[in-house]
């Protein structure tokens, strides 16, 4: 698994492109909300949270799309069906480089976002471990959409399109955690974990399946 | 090497629903050389799929060694198909080493660069190489991934003459080695012992017999 893994952050290092398409996706929605409140901004630290929750999921959503996709075009994916390493490991490292490369930079943009929204500064850790868990939430949800819909054309729509209603929950779970800022431990953080931890095996073992019948 | 069979048991073979062979009984021993020939859309390369255990029959049974194979049997035999399972946006380092550590033949990796001439072009990235360069890149797969049973679908593709040499004297030191070579190939094959399965007339005499 952590040959995988390696080999995954190793190919996020060479082909940024694909990860500045989902930096720039979730900077740009970030952006635009602002300028189109206009008159109104004393609305924005409302909004932010609800604002950062969809912007994680539709970037989150589009990058994951081509997650499996692209190994299974380039048969990378016939070649991981042969060798002793079981498919769920495959499955799973090639999720958690997802995760961090994903997750990290989200979270590293916190305090400029934080700024943006005239939210207190003293929000940041706050929000970074809301969105550091929402993003684990959403990139589970995301990836295993993905596997479901490999093979499929056009896949990128159709896992949007199934992605968005899937991550209502943690989206409801998410702002509100990021709404409660009185104390870091709240049950709502709970939920995601449990939510995160009740997908990962799906994912690994559904995912297994949905490849070998995908050939 | 120990003993080395593959028995192909009345095989059916179907694509999308569509069958394309059937009662087809074919027992390979270790040493075996095989050049499935057939039409364009015959089903050359679903039946090398369907051994591989990348599509399921549609009938009949596939045994390795006296057992029945599956996709999950061990060792698998090493499936090499037309879609050459390179990532372009990576170095030739990173798409052979990735094949031989997950097989746990880490020490293969220098033999498999050396054999095919790729020494030196470690660090450059895939996409900038010709296409029988990048052949070559994928044919290091036959050396860092053992197996009992190749499968080799269109080896040739691209090979310049050199290249071909290289991968003719692969084949014929596995072949020597007790392995087993399934291939579909557009060159010639040099060897004695080249045995041939022709899938449009075997399945053009069993409408005779019907």
């Amino acid at each position: 698994m952590l040959y995988i893994l390696s080999h995954e952050l190793k190919y996020y290092f060479k082909n940024s492109h694909e990860l500045l398409y989902i930096y720039g996706f979730y900077l740009l929605i970030m952006l635009i909300v602002p300028m189109g409140l206009q008159e109104q901004l004393n609305l924005l630290p409302e909004l932010a949270p609800a604002i950062i929750w969809i912007a994680i999921m539709a970037s989150i959503g589009l990058g994951a799309a081509s997650l499996f996709q692209r190994d299974a075009e380039s048969g990378v994916m016939e070649l991981y069906q042969q060798i002793p390493m079981g498919l769920g490991q495959v499955v799973l490292g090639k999720w958690l480089a997802f995760y961090l490369a994903t997750a990290m930079p989200i979270i590293l943009f916190m305090p400029a976002i934080i700024m943006l929204f005239g939210l207190p500064v003293s929000h940041i850790l706050h929000y970074a471990i809301g969105a550091a868990t929402g993003t684990l939430a959403i990139s589970i949800l995301a990836s295993l959409i993905a596997v479901i819909t490999i093979g499929l054309e056009r896949a990128r729509a159709v896992s949007l399109l199934m992605l968005l209603p899937l991550a209502v929950p943690v989206m409801i779970f998410g702002s509100e955690y990021l709404r409660r800022t009185e104390a870091l431990w709240q049950p709502q953080l709970l939920f995601m974990l449990a939510f995160s931890l009740f997908l990962l095996p799906i994912l690994c073992l559904a995912g297994a399946s949905c490849i070998r019948a995908s050939n | 090497m120990k003993s080395n069979s593959l028995e192909l048991l009345n095989l059916q073979v179907a694509r999308d629903g569509q069958s394309l062979i059937h009662g087809l009984t074919y027992r390979l021993n270790g040493g075996d050389l095989v050049l499935v020939q057939g039409k364009n859309g015959s089903g050359k390369s679903t039946l090398l799929k369907t051994i591989a255990g990348l599509v399921p029959p549609a009938g009949g049974e596939i045994l390795q060694n006296g057992t029945t194979l599956t996709n999950y049997s061990q060792p698998s035999p090493l499936f090499f198909g037309h879609k050459r399972g390179l990532n372009l946006g990576m170095s030739v380092a990173d798409n052979v080493r990735l094949w031989a550590r997950v097989t746990d033949n880490d020490e293969l990796y220098n033999a498999a660069l050396h054999y095919f001439d790729l020494d030196g072009l470690e660090d450059v990235p895939l996409h900038t190489l010709s296409a029988g360069w990048q052949q070559r890149v994928a044919l290091t797969r036959l050396i860092t991934m053992p197996a009992h049973v190749w499968l080799l679908d269109e080896p040739t593709a691209n090979l310049d003459h050199d290249g071909m040499q290289l991968l003719h004297n692969l084949i014929q030191t596995r072949v020597e080695q007790n392995g087993i070579i399934l291939m579909t190939s557009h060159a010639e094959i040099q060897g004695e012992k080249v045995k041939i399965i022709n899938i449009s007339e075997l399945m053009e005499e069993a409408e005779v017999v019907h």
